[in-house]
């Protein structure tokens, strides 16, 4: 029990006592990261003495009706390796924060990250889906905070509503989830409902799925609710880097994970599909942006794409070891990118690739980190991720999946070596700098992580020890792997230096996705609205007049209602007439009531379809 | 029996001020149409044998927040605008899909178990000095930090960021 | 029709306009008005429609809603007047156009 309450206690001693301590003169920063670094060594001491049974707590926590519902935690091999990278992440990210943030007052930071790593290890250990839910809240709510944390810049601000928006419309699915969950099995332990999975109906399990997953696919910033996570790269670098790249985001591949037995086969099929669109489509535009935050976000979109697609089709536990390792690969170039925009000299907003790479002097060490991660980035042998990437290819059923992520992987390498090229490292004046200083000890640690050997003493093995349900593969199943990278970095180097590059980075950034795609969603939308005027002016005018008409006659007849009444309604039949165009353009606006509409509609016809209660 | 027939005349009473809000054109029409609908819920609450939350929602809804609402409105609406926006029908289609499915479900849901209609004043007493007691202590608090922040929300007065 | 019957058909009307002023995005104060008659016609429930061995519990729970939607009341018009001072307009739909 104290093995759960420890950890959880660092943060919330965090949580309270950043404002004490900064009375008597302590650097906020400081107090967070020591409390953070208490957290993770009690986590490493449990799980160095792991020995794979799950260390529950199960309090009560209130009771309605006669019917109680349990505060439960568990610690087990599902959540320990990712509660212990996420609080490891998270400890080397805040430490960062104090050179990235410079001087000032940031007590408002540090609380805010206490409280998000509060939220996070709760999702993480919670084995109770109420308190996962009230967890994802908390998380999503803490990102909303995160992103606006500068409050003078209106598009921070403008980002931060988006994700908020964007992740409410999302929730909603849970809570469809939630209600149906309930109904089933009158409880939301998740023991009782690993136990009881089989026994409850079809369709029930597939809408209490369908909505998890849009839960899922609004965090997770899947396809169609994808675009709050570039716009997130507003905030600052350190939230970018802890919350929207490696830990938050990553929080519905842990889910998929988690509650993997609730969902059905036919679920399970468009968990695939949502994932292969999303790495397919993240990996083509992280190859058009101009801006280095902007790359990476969508670098983090694909390879959320590929964990996605991976748990929605393979297994599960591939897609959670790539969230692990890529986790720490993105976290610590993401520290990366900050320390390049502030050797150039810009700021947050300012970060175009093409500015970054000729300005200031650069250390050595940057230059060498850099190059390391981006190479992790792509699952280049001795690396983490290869591992990883190895353990999810090879679970994959079928050819077209396993083709989809060969071309995704093939952009990573496209897109991270646009990356390089732009950022020119070991050129330019060298300076020279202490080894040791806050700015270079997180980005080394992580990348040091990032190394194949704390996973899997095998480098060209696949899986981890971490994750058991590892299949061992012969090396001539891995060597395809090692060949594609190996050999498409080797043409890369080729193509360094010649006229191609530059020729292509012409053109690329008019290769947008919405350039190609827009003209042909307008083609449609001015075809749609021709249609519907037609039927419009020929068949709902006379129907709408005739409401119309019989409405003002009855309110005559009836003779009671105030002027205001008839008016409205004649007012609300003539508003009929207007209706076709407008609701074309709905989901395009940005309209809060956009996004609801469109998620309560779509829900409510899963539920027509699926549901006989 | 007379109680049914009182319950009956609140819910059409309310829901006749419900088509009000939503048809109104001055916004004031709209405040007084919602006190109307809080009103009639008030007098449910009572037949439901709940006189405490009866006399509440008398105190709450009547008194405090339709007042506040009223205040809302002829603090914004100087000139008692009327609603004139083009505002598309197709917004309503989720809550008639709504009314669809809870209506097609109405069987189902009936309740098959009913307390017997008593008041209820002493075992909310009971409840809230016993086992809700801490969540009583943190309704208080909430009220308090609502208070505060509105206070300051509404009063604070911004940096020269008006257009 | 069972009084039971027609409370729940309320209850549901009730609630469903409550989704439809919120969505309909007009007036502001519409907005909250669409808030609280959901919460309203979920109290509505609670009182009515509590099991024989919770007697007075959904009143309890009622109570605690009520709580709540007193503080969303409170801040949300405060947040509106604030808003109607910025934008010197209340409709969200207009808002929402002086943004773009």
């Amino acid at each position: 029990m104290e093995t759960i309450l420890l950890p959880l206690g660092f943060y919330l001693s965090a949580l309270l006592l950043i404002r004490p301590f900064k009375m008597i003169g302590l650097n906020p920063g400081d107090v967070a990261s020591i409390f953070f670094l208490g957290s993770f060594f009690s986590l490493l001491l449990t799980f160095l003495t792991f020995k794979g049974n799950a260390m529950v707590l199960d309090l009560n926590w209130f009771r309605i009706a006669g019917t109680s519902i349990n505060f439960s935690l568990s610690l087990d091999h599902q959540s320990l390796p990712v509660w212990l990278f996420v609080s490891l992440t998270g400890l080397a990210i805040t430490f960062w924060s104090k050179y990235y943030l410079g001087k000032g007052d940031h007590e408002r930071f540090y609380l805010i990250i206490s409280l998000f790593m509060i939220a996070m290890a709760l999702l993480l250990v919670s084995a109770n889906m109420l308190l996962t839910f009230f967890a994802w809240e908390l998380v999503g709510l803490c990102s909303y905070l995160l992103i606006a944390y500068n409050r003078d810049d209106a598009e921070a601000i403008e980002a931060s509503r988006a994700a908020l928006i964007i992740n409410k419309a999302g929730d909603l699915g849970f809570i469809v989830a939630l209600m149906v969950i309930y109904k089933e099995l009158g409880t939301f332990g998740l023991s009782e409902l690993q136990t009881s999975s089989g026994h409850w109906s079809n369709t029930s399990m597939t809408i209490a799925a369908a909505g998890l997953l849009t839960a899922i696919v609004a965090k997770s910033a899947q396809f169609p609710l994808h675009s709050w996570l570039p716009a997130a790269m507003a905030g600052p670098t350190p939230v970018s880097a802890l919350l929207h790249s490696a830990t938050m985001v990553a929080a519905g591949v842990f889910l998929l994970y988690r509650f993997n037995f609730i969902f059905p086969e036919d679920i399970r099929h468009l968990t695939g599909i949502i994932g292969a669109t999303t790495t397919l489509l993240g990996g083509w535009n992280a190859l058009t942006q101009r801006k280095i935050k902007a790359l990476l976000a969508y670098s983090t979109l694909s390879q959320l794409g590929l964990m996605v697609m991976t748990a929605g089709w393979g297994n599960p536990e591939a897609s959670v070891f790539h969230l692990v390792s890529h986790g720490l690969t993105k976290a610590g170039l993401f520290l990366m990118a900050g320390i390049w925009m502030m050797e150039a000299g810009k700021s947050t907003s300012e970060n175009e690739l093409e500015h970054l790479g000729n300005a200031g002097p650069k250390a050595k060490k940057s230059s060498i980190i850099l190059l390391m991660l981006t190479l992790m980035l792509t699952g280049f042998p001795l690396s983490a991720t290869f591992l990883s990437k190895e353990f999810m290819l090879s679970s994959l059923p079928a050819t077209a999946p396993r083709l989809i992520f060969i071309v995704s992987s093939l952009l990573t390498i496209l897109y991270t070596g646009r990356l390089l090229w732009y950022l020119k490292p070991f050129s330019g004046s060298q300076q020279e700098e202490r080894f040791f200083s806050v700015k270079w000890a997180s980005p080394i640690l992580l990348t040091i992580l990032g190394v194949w050997i704390f996973w899997n003493v095998n480098p060209l093995g696949s899986g981890s020890h971490l994750f058991p349900s590892v299949t061992h593969h012969p090396l001539s199943d891995m060597l395809p792997g090692v060949g594609i990278i190996a050999g498409s970095w080797f043409a890369l180097w080729l193509l360094w230096n010649t006229e191609l590059f530059q020729t292509i980075e012409k053109y690329l950034p008019e290769l947008r996705p919405e350039r190609l795609y827009l003209p042909v969603v307008m083609a449609l939308t001015t075809a749609l609205q021709k249609i519907t005027l037609f039927i419009d002016q020929k068949i709902l005018d006379g129907i709408a007049n005739l409401i119309g008409y019989g409405t003002v006659t009855l309110a005559h007849l009836i003779g009671f209602l105030d002027r205001f009444l008839v008016d409205g309604f004649i007012l609300l039949s003539g508003r009929l007439t207007k209706f076709t165009g407008s609701i074309l353009r709905r989901p395009m606006n940005g309209q809060i009531a956009g996004y609801l509409w469109w998620t309560v509609t779509g829900l409510m016809l899963l539920l027509f379809w699926q549901w006989n209660p | 029996m007379a109680p049914e027939k009182f319950i009956l005349t609140l819910e059409a009473i309310a829901l006749l001020a419900v088509v009000g809000i939503f048809l109104a054109k001055k916004i004031f029409n709209t405040a007084l149409f919602f006190l109307t609908v809080m009103l009639c819920l008030a007098g449910i609450y009572g037949f439901a044998g709940s006189t405490y939350l009866f006399i509440v929602q008398l105190a709450v809804y009547g008194g405090g927040i339709a007042v506040l609402v009223l205040f809302a409105v002829m603090i914004t609406g100087k000139k008692f605008k009327t609603n004139t926006f083009p505002v598309s029908i197709w917004n309503l289609l989720p809550a008639v899909l709504v009314l669809a499915l809870l209506l097609a479900n109405l069987k189902s849901i009936a309740p098959s178990a009913i307390s017997e209609r008593e008041t209820d004043s002493v075992l909310i007493g009971n409840y809230l000095s016993d086992q809700y007691l801490v969540a009583f202590g943190f309704a208080g608090f909430l009220l308090l930090v609502a208070m505060v922040g509105a206070i300051i929300v509404a009063v604070h007065k911004p940096e020269n960021h008006g257009r | 029709m069972a009084v039971e019957q027609h409370i729940l058909i309320f209850s549901i009307l009730l609630f469903c306009a409550g989704i439809g002023l919120t969505l309909l995005g007009g007036e502001l104060i519409r907005i909250l008005i669409g808030i609280e008659l959901m919460l309203n016609s979920a109290n509505l429930n609670l009182v009515w429609f509590t099991p024989a061995n919770a007697a007075g519990e959904g009143s309890t729970i009622a109570l605690f809603i009520l709580v709540i939607s007193v503080c969303e009341a409170a801040v949300g018009l405060a947040v509106l007047l604030r808003v109607y001072r910025y934008y010197r307009t209340s409709s969200a739909s207009e808002i929402n156009q002086i943004r773009e």
